[in-house]
This record gives structure tokens, C-alpha cells and sequence, in this order.
């Protein structure tokens, strides 16, 4: 269920589907009771929530249907999909599993963080105008301390375009808790990797929050230049947090997000025959993915 | 279970009809339809399953048991198998799959899947965990993997 590829993703699912359907099938698979197969499933069919915030954003699964289907209507204006840069707005928050050392006793979260693998500009994705020009150590030094470190009311004052301004749309999205806040204002407690569009740190109680700036995000998603596991890929080498075989299901979530948000992300918000194609099939794979899901359910509540 | 090795020529001439999967015989079309599964190499696999079991149409053989497929599944697993280790499947897959590698998984899931439809004994049926759980660790990956080819 990790190929990047959409159509064989969705002959894994049809094979799943037909038997999830039969009981006297299930019964050996144990679909309905794979806890980490459901949920994926989940995250195929809801894309942690960001279809639902697509509709909020006026496109359902009928309207984006439609849209998809009116080939022969190329003005029509519903196969025009403007989205705002705040729906390009992805989070995740996580707790890495504990460390267990040589000796047997869990290993404590790095507390100080390696200052020059923290100051490393994105490698390989480029955004364009948007990318933010290099800023010096000291400077990222004190973005972090600043923006990172602040209370949301004072990051919401800061928003004056510029690395600051996208922090500040973040906070206005997610604000840190008194406690998070709290506990980001000793030095030490926060450890903190950022790039020119995504930035993550951990607190000392070892939850890590990942988000993506809007704005740039919502670049790098209409520039069409990469697919969803290009970008999990540049994640995973720009933020060490999220690196391991443990966070595989971390690394899902976010895939699953990227793929929605990237398969409605178009440079002009015209549907091209491309475009039509691709939502064609994450559509169908959403829908399959979720009546295997709800057999599934059906099946586990007997 | 006691498989007995039947005698074609007696077995045609009878005017019962038989119910193959019920006595565990497979019928004379369908072990020559699985040998040929079985015996076509790698490169040539998805143009074959599309000659033999061409898409789109309706199943042309008679109703065998998931028992009789099991060195077929096994042939697709291994393949499958294959293609998750070269394009990292099981991580992130950044390499797209090429236009051959992909007409191969195709071919293997659609008539994987046909199989299951015209198939009894489906229960039997263990090649989810190379399709699905290709991201769990290499251990349950491994026993899987053992008890798919086991069955």
C-alpha cells in the first residue's frame, strides 16, 4: 500500500476488496482485525481529515467528481479548482517509540541539537521566487529562538512576510499549548530542524510536531515538479526525527496527506486531461479503500 | 488430504458430471492452464497471463481449488517479492516503476484476483502480505511469507 504508483494501488485494493466481502475469506487474512491495515485504510479513505477539508473548501467527492468527468467542458467552471494556500497545510505530531539501549534502559531524547545539521538550507526542492534566501547561522539561530520559542500571541504579532510570516500562519493554525510554550522557553528542552518549507521540533517530553509552511508548501504542490514520495523523501532527509523503521506509520500518514493535497494542486487551477486522470484515481482509490474499511468494521462489530 | 492420481480416460467416459474441486482433481484444462503459468519466465510473464487470461472476459475454465494455484501464487509472490526490494516499496518508493515492471504487477494482481474469484478454498489464500504488509518488519514479514508458502 506504500507504491507511489496509483494504479497498482488500486489493484492491491481491488484484490483486497473482493474478499473482504466474503466472510469465509476474511476469516484466515484477519483483515478486520489487523489493527495496522485499518488503519491505513483510514488514512487512504480520509487522508487524516484533509478530504473532509477539502469539502470545507466547497469541493466534495460529488462536485470533484463531476468535475473530473466534464471532458468535453473544459470552461466549465467547476473544473477549475482554486484552492487557498491554507488548505496546504500539513501538520503531524508524534511521539518517537523509546529508545531502548544495549543495557536495557531507555535512551533519553538528544537535548542539544547539532547546530550545523539544524542551519542546512533544502538540498533539492526548490521553490522558486518563494524559496527564502540563505540566512546565516546566527540569523537561524535566532528565528528559532524567536519564532520557535514564542508564545503563539507573539508569533501571531510577528507575521511580516518572510520566514516570520509563515511561522505566524502556522501558529494561527496550531498554536502551541501554555505547556508546549512553557516548556520551549528554557534552552535545551526544544530541539528544532527546519528548511526553507518545513520546520519540527521536540519537546523534552519526546512529542515531535512537523509542519509544512502554507505558502511555500502550496508552491512546491502547483509547480507539479514532485510526487508525494519525493517530498517524504526530502522530509525524511531534512528532519532526523522522522527517520527509522519505526515511524513507518508517521511516514504513511504523511503520504497519504501529500497525495491528496497534491493531486488537486494545479499551477492555474485548471484541470488538465493529466490532471482529470489522476484525480480520477485517487478518488476511486479513496472510495475503495474506504468500503474495504467499512467491511471490514461490519465484520469486527459481529 | 489423500490426493489419488484419477484416470482421465475412465473419468471421461462416465456420464456423471463431476464436481472436480469436491474430489481434489483438477481438470485437464486447468493443470494445463497453471503449468503454463508455471513454466513462462519472468520476462515474458505479463504478455502470457494477458494471452491466456486476457482481461475483460469472462473466466473460460472450470472452477478449481486454491490448492492447485498454490505454485502460481508462489511464482507471484516471488516476483512480487522481487519488485518491492528494487524500487524500496516497502520504504519510500522514489523510483517510479518502468513501463515493463509495471505491466508485470498489473498482470499478477488482476489475475490474482481472478483466481480468488473463481476459486473455492480462498481462505487459503496468503499473498496479502506481500501486497500489504510489505512495510512491517522483516521478521513477520518473513513468517508470512513462510506460512503463505506452506499452505
Amino acid at each position: 500500500m506504500s507504491t507511489s504508483d496509483l494504479d497498482v494501488l488500486q489493484s492491491v485494493l481491488n484484490l483486497v476488496h473482493r474478499p473482504a466481502q466474503q466472510y469465509s475469506a476474511v476469516s484466515s487474512f484477519e483483515l478486520s482485525e489487523n489493527a495496522e491495515v485499518q488503519g491505513k485504510l483510514l488514512l487512504l479513505a480520509t487522508a487524516g481529515g484533509d478530504w473532509g477539508r477539502l469539502k470545507e473548501h466547497g469541493w466534495g467527492l460529488v462536485r470533484l467528481a463531476q468535475a473530473v468527468s466534464t471532458k468535453e467542458q473544459p470552461d466549465k467552471a467547476d473544473s477549475v479548482i482554486s484552492l487557498p494556500d491554507s488548505f496546504f497545510n500539513v501538520h503531524a505530531q508524534f511521539y518517537r517509540p523509546t529508545q531502548i539501549s544495549a543495557s536495557g534502559e531507555p535512551q533519553a531524547l538528544p537535548e542539544t541539537p547539532d547546530t550545523k545539521q539544524l542551519l542546512q538550507p533544502t538540498s533539492e526542492l526548490r521553490l522558486g521566487s518563494q524559496e527564502q534566501s540563505p540566512s546565516t547561522p546566527a540569523q537561524d539561530t535566532s528565528d528559532r529562538a524567536t519564532n520557535v520559542l514564542e508564545t503563539p500571541t507573539k508569533r501571531s504579532a510577528a507575521s511580516t512576510g518572510g520566514p516570520k510570516g509563515r511561522l505566524a500562519a502556522l501558529a494561527n493554525t496550531e498554536p502551541l499549548s501554555p505547556q508546549q510554550a512553557q516548556l520551549g522557553s528554557s534552552s535545551g528542552n526544544v530541539m528544532v530542524t527546519k528548511t526553507a518549507w518545513s520546520h519540527a521540533y521536540t519537546n523534552q517530553d519526546g512529542l515531535t510536531k512537523l509542519s509544512l509552511f502554507s505558502s511555500a508548501f502550496a508552491d512546491l504542490a502547483r509547480s507539479r515538479k514532485y510526487t508525494p514520495h519525493q517530498v517524504l523523501a526530502e522530509l525524511l532527509k531534512e528532519h532526523p526525527e522522522l527517520q527509522g523503521s519505526d515511524m513507518k506509520d508517521v511516514h504513511f500518514e504523511i503520504l497519504s496527506r501529500l497525495q491528496c493535497m497534491l493531486a488537486v494542486a494545479t499551477p492555474d487551477g485548471k484541470l488538465s486531461a493529466v490532471d482529470r486522470e489522476r484525480i480520477s484515481k485517487v478518488l476511486t482509490i479513496r472510495l475503495t479503500a474506504l468500503a474495504i474499511y467499512c467491511e471490514c468494521s461490519r465484520l469486527q462489530s459481529r | 488430504m489423500f490426493n489419488f492420481e484419477p484416470t482421465w480416460s475412465l473419468i471421461s467416459k462416465t456420464s456423471i458430471p463431476l464436481t472436480w474441486w469436491l474430489l481434489d482433481i483438477q481438470h485437464p484444462d486447468l493443470a494445463g492452464l497453471i503449468d503454463n503459468i508455471k513454466e513462462c519466465g519472468e520476462d515474458v510473464l505479463s504478455q502470457r497471463l494477458r494471452e491466456l487470461l486476457p482481461p475483460n472476459t469472462p473466466w473460460q475454465y472450470p472452477r478449481g481449488d486454491m490448492h492447485h494455484w498454490v505454485p502460481v501464487l508462489d511464482k507471484f509472490d516471488l516476483v512480487l517479492e522481487k519488485k518491492i526490494k528494487e524500487y524500496d516499496v516497502a520504504n519510500v518508493q522514489i523510483r517510479e516503476f518502468n513501463d515493463e515492471d509495471k505491466a508485470i504487477l498489473l498482470e499478477i494482481l488482476r489475475v490474482e484476483k481472478l483466481i480468488m474469484d473463481n476459486a473455492t478454498s480462498r481462505k487459503i489464500f496468503a499473498s496479502y502480505d506481500v501486497c500489504l504488509f510489505a512495510s512491517q518488519d522483516d521478521k513477520q514479514y518473513q513468517r508470512l511469507t513462510t506460512s503463505s508458502s506452506l499452505c
